[in-house]
């Protein structure tokens, strides 16, 4: 009987209420169309502006093109040609349009995200985690969005820090690898066994579970980069205290 | 009446090499609130009750197990981090060839170019026939001043950013001190845990042994083990850290010394400088012009604050000695005197320092190079369970 409708109620009524409440917010497209950090919403722009440049070229060059076929032409066809090449603008302008509206930019796969340096490294993760999204589950969304802010501060960070530092070794292991990695081992799981317990718990709790640490994780790695700064300033205070302050020297 | 020139002998002390730390002494050095104590203790009570309420071939018992292995991996790795950065710490004032220390060198040498027992006999000098000066010595000798003034100016403006950097050095090692001390405290928390597991994992292992023997066997072998593991690390670790506390005090009081003989050389050059110039009204009734010494005068009162007030009461002093001593060239030697008696204190003082700084680098660095054996396990061991284990019972931060 534990498979009876009227046994599985509750479970059904709340995952009716938590399917409203994700519709209502825009629903699942939505959620996954936007990206998730700074700096892949920063790639994708540049990325959509190399096509559009690259199209915007082309476009000229066909127009050029079609205009040299009619410059051949004369009398009559000269106005049938003006239409004609209008029409030619007008199908590649939604050609264009089309070509930007999807796959505006490349997903890295996992090798080439690993290989790329730190301060790529961030905005690749954060297009890669994107383009996983559609795989996820509702509550390792939440976290997956929270760990794109993460990723903006993380990068902040790394801009400004020597790439020798051994802080950043450890965002590359942790944002290039073990994020990643957590992620495919999921995904890699057939969908319909996602939900099942195995190993103590079903592979959606151990995702959350694992995001929520790495999330902590991204955090105080952040705070470490930042911690040269903090103690700059500190340091500067206590200076100005020793120099001019009533404190005996030293 | 010329032995009140004298200033107040200065005394640079090295302070003694920081002696070795067993790991048994390292605990108890930070102490822990009794409210503290008893949260920890709390801690450790539930999760002994929930470890002996597993079964121990189930894999919750495992798990808890892994905990214990782990315990402490944060504080370690943050204590780690900040003791190895101490070895980093170039010793900038004891460097012979910049700094400081070479500033001072070179002043000692632009001094004893000015040195009134160098300069041989000085003498007025006559006037030939009553008309053409001739063997003014003197003048001759008060006219290196003048030339050498530029390069003592010069020597001095380093040695105050000498100064302010060594005044850097201190602030930045408050605030490591500062950082360790948090670290010692949370190594101490960790090592309260620790121990207090031990004793409580122990009774309960006695509790067991006639009831359910297995079981105290396995309580013994995994958890007691690992425990005492566990708490070896932290000590070594917290071993470690007290040395590496206390070197960098080693090297904040050699700074604060050092920053002291900085002071009074300067004091006593300017000092000198001063003589010369009363000296040689004095005697040749010239006016020797120091411009560059003079606003060198307000600038260094102002920069030694602590030193001024000597400063003042030695020129009133100067002033009415040279005026009247019969033998003002003695006075002025005794001013070269007080700047050689500075640097000679300094240099002992730097040699005594050095040899404590080497001894405690050396040890530290001995120290720290055995703890990296304990760091590499601590994170061998914890770096496979990062992603799969719930908050521990054991961390600080729950």
């Amino acid at each position: 009987m534990a498979d009876s409708p009227a046994h599985s109620s509750d479970a059904i009524l709340s995952a009716a209420r938590a399917s409203l409440n994700d519709q209502r917010a825009g629903g699942r497209r939505m959620a996954t169309g936007k990206p998730i950090g700074q700096r892949s919403a920063a790639l994708r722009r540049s990325s959509q502006k190399r096509k559009a440049v690259a199209l915007g070229l082309s476009v000229v060059v066909a127009i050029m093109l079609v205009n040299l076929v009619i410059g051949l032409l004369s009398g009559l066809l000269h106005l049938l040609g003006w239409l004609a090449s209008g029409a030619g603008v007008a199908l590649l302008l939604a050609v264009i349009w089309m070509l930007l509206r999807d796959r505006a930019v490349t997903v890295p796969s996992l090798e080439n995200l690993r290989a790329s340096p730190p301060r790529q490294l961030v905005g690749q993760t954060q297009l890669w985690l994107e383009a996983q999204r559609s795989a996820l589950p509702a509550p390792a969304l939440d976290l997956v969005g929270q760990i794109g802010g993460q990723l903006d501060g993380l990068a902040l960070q790394l801009d400004r820090v020597d790439e020798n530092a051994p802080a950043v070794g450890q965002v590359r292991q942790l944002v290039g690898q073990h994020l990643p990695d957590l992620v495919k081992a999921y995904t890699d799981i057939p969908p319909a066994l996602r939900g099942a317990e195995h190993a103590g718990a079903s592979p959606d709790q151990q995702l959350t579970q694992g995001l929520a640490r790495l999330s902590g994780e991204l955090d105080s790695v952040t705070r470490q980069l930042a911690e040269g700064k903090l103690d700059n300033l500190a340091i500067q205070s206590r200076f100005i205290d020793y120099k001019y302050g009533d404190t005996p020297e030293g | 009446m010329a032995t009140t020139l004298e200033a107040p002998a200065i005394t640079l002390t090295a302070p003694d090499p920081v002696p070795v730390v067993a790991p048994a002494q390292a605990a108890g050095l930070v102490p822990l609130a009794t409210e503290q104590r008893s949260k920890l203790d709390e801690k450790v009570d539930s999760f002994i009750a929930d470890l002996i309420a597993q079964d121990t071939n189930s894999p919750e018992f495992g798990k808890r197990v892994d905990q214990l292995t782990s315990m402490g991996r944060k504080e370690i790795a943050a204590a780690a981090g900040m003791s190895n950065r101490f070895l980093d710490r170039p010793m900038r004032a004891m460097d012979k060839d910049q700094g400081v220390g070479a500033n001072l060198i070179e002043l000692r040498r632009t001094v004893e170019t000015l040195d009134p027992a160098r300069a041989g006999k000085l003498s007025p000098g006559k006037k030939l026939l009553g008309l053409i000066p001739f063997g003014n010595t003197m003048q001759k000798y008060f006219d290196g001043y003048v030339s050498a003034q530029g390069h003592i100016k010069a020597i001095l403006d380093k040695l105050a950013s000498g100064k302010d950097e060594l005044l850097m050095d201190n602030a930045a090692i408050d605030v490591e001190r500062t950082k360790l001390w948090e670290a010692m405290g949370n190594l101490e928390q960790m090592i309260h845990i620790s121990k207090k597991l031990d004793a409580g994992i122990e009774e309960k292992a006695g509790d067991l042994d006639s009831s359910d023997p297995a079981k105290a066997k396995a309580l013994r072998e995994s958890a007691l083990f690992y425990t005492r593991q566990r708490t070896q690390d932290l000590l070594t670790q917290m071993a470690v850290t007290v040395q590496g506390y206390l070197a960098l005090d080693l090297v904040k009081k050699n700074n604060v010394e050092l920053v002291k003989g900085v002071d009074r050389a300067s004091t006593t050059t300017v000092a000198a400088l001063r003589t010369a110039v009363t000296v040689a009204q004095a005697m040749t009734n010239q006016r020797l012009v120091l411009q560059q010494i003079t606003a060198l005068n307000e600038t260094t009162a102002n920069i030694i604050d602590s030193t001024s007030t000597l400063l003042k009461e030695q020129t009133g002093q100067i002033h009415q000695q040279a005026a009247a001593s019969t033998i003002p060239v003695e006075t002025l030697q005794r001013a070269f005197q007080n700047i050689y008696d500075t640097m000679d204190t300094i240099d002992t003082f730097k040699i005594k320092a050095l040899d404590s700084m080497k001894q405690t680098v050396n040890t530290l660095s001995a120290e720290v190079e055995k703890s990296k054996g304990y760091i590499a396990r601590a994170q061998g061991q914890s770096s496979a369970q990062v992603a799969h284990d719930g908050p521990s019972l054991l961390s600080l931060e729950g």
